[in-house]
């Protein structure tokens, strides 16, 4: 979705149009559930979520104003959803603790090397480091920047453009390009 | 990154990502659709507006006849002269409605400069003049004197001519048969057009 095309939409559902809703729902329900799936880790808690933030979303319209990056502008809001419920859970997995939890040994390492090429995207996916995953989504579903990226996870741009390029490698191993 | 593996990637999103619109729209609050303020306000300041007009057209209209069937005279301007000389009797000590009258006729005469001008009274329009004249017959009751003209300023008289004034208005004062005086006088003019001389003043005798 352009960003004109955004703008319109939720100009509509100010006026109350729920189909303007449906349409930015149509466009980024992926990308929207996605985000807080790498956050929350959990099925029930991302839906959740992802519903919240498509009812926060609607609430938001009456006060939006018309800005560049509607992408990433979704994706700290529904991040920022994922982590409160976190904290409301009194989950101890921090974002910085799930990027590091995800730190596997050597040997699995290894072992992965040996099978990603047999494996399907969902499946090279799922082995991706949780931060990984997190930018790559942003990356490719949000079409986001480095810079952007950076400024929502709020980690260093060196870190975020590192990470997503380890995430590569492995989707190369596997013959994606 | 290949165009492939977005593609993919978004496609496999999108089948990951479950079907949460219903409870969605379940969640949404109805909003309240902002009232169209301007054109109701437009649409009643319109008919506001030609109400307004015909209201003042109503009104107006009626005035102007008025004003234009009563000879163009503005209404405001008919009054300030009496009420000025009512303001310059009341400096000057003077009341009574003697004064207001002195006071209104002083007023015109000073206004058109013209001495004898014609002034409203009772019954008629009446002229002031000053004249010389001679009695010659005073009647039985003393209030009414038979006299000739030798000098006047009134134009309708002249030299010679014999005219009858009354004292009425200062009764106290007699003229004596064959005297000369020199007086001020009214002519008031009748309704049925005969002249009426009311003496006013002895000038000297």
């Amino acid at each position: 979705m352009e960003e004109k095309e955004f703008h319109v939409c939720m100009k509509r559902m100010r006026a109350g149009e729920q189909s303007a809703l449906r349409e930015i729902y149509e466009a980024y329900i992926g990308y929207i559930y996605s985000v807080v799936f790498q956050i929350v880790r959990n099925k029930e808690d991302a839906e959740d979520v992802t519903s919240e933030f498509f009812i926060k979303l609607w609430k938001l319209a009456d006060t939006y104003q018309s800005r560049k990056g509607h992408r990433a502008w979704l994706a700290a809001i529904a991040r920022n959803m994922a982590i409160d419920l976190l904290r409301k859970k009194k989950h101890e997995i921090y974002v910085e603790d799930f990027t590091d939890s995800a730190q596997g040994n050597a040997a699995a390492d290894s072992v992965e090397e040996e099978v990603l090429s047999d494996m399907s995207l969902k499946e090279v996916l799922d082995t991706l480091k949780p931060a990984e995953r997190e930018i790559v989504n942003l990356k490719i579903l949000g079409e986001l920047t480095f810079q952007e990226i950076s400024d929502i996870l709020k980690q260093p741009m060196g870190t975020v453009t590192w990470r997503y390029q380890n995430a590569m490698k492995k989707l190369r191993r596997c013959g994606y390009e | 990154m290949s165009k492939q593996l977005e593609k993919e990637y978004r496609s496999l999103m999108k089948e990951d990502a479950p079907d949460l619109w219903d409870r969605i729209e379940a969640g949404l609050e109805p909003k309240q659709r902002p009232v169209h303020k301007t054109g109701f306000w437009k649409k009643y300041r319109t008919w506001g507006a030609v109400a307004a007009a015909c209201v003042c057209l109503m009104l107006a209209v009626p005035v102007m006849q008025r004003q234009m069937a009563g000879g163009g005279n503005n209404a405001f301007d008919s009054a300030p002269p009496e009420e000025e000389n009512m303001s310059g009797a009341a400096e000057n000590g003077v009341s009574s409605d003697a004064a207001l009258w002195d006071a209104d006729r002083n007023m015109t005469n000073e206004a058109t400069g013209i001495p004898g001008e014609l002034q409203e009274e009772s019954g008629g329009q009446a002229a002031s003049c000053t004249m010389t004249v001679k009695v010659l017959d005073v009647s039985e009751t003393e209030s009414a004197y038979t006299v000739q003209i030798e000098e006047t300023d009134c134009g309708e008289l002249s030299y010679g001519e014999q005219i009858t004034l009354y004292d009425e208005r200062i009764p106290d004062v007699r003229l004596e048969k064959g005297e000369t005086y020199q007086l001020t006088v009214t002519v008031q003019k009748e309704d049925n057009g005969m002249a009426r001389y009311l003496l006013e003043e002895i000038d000297s005798e």
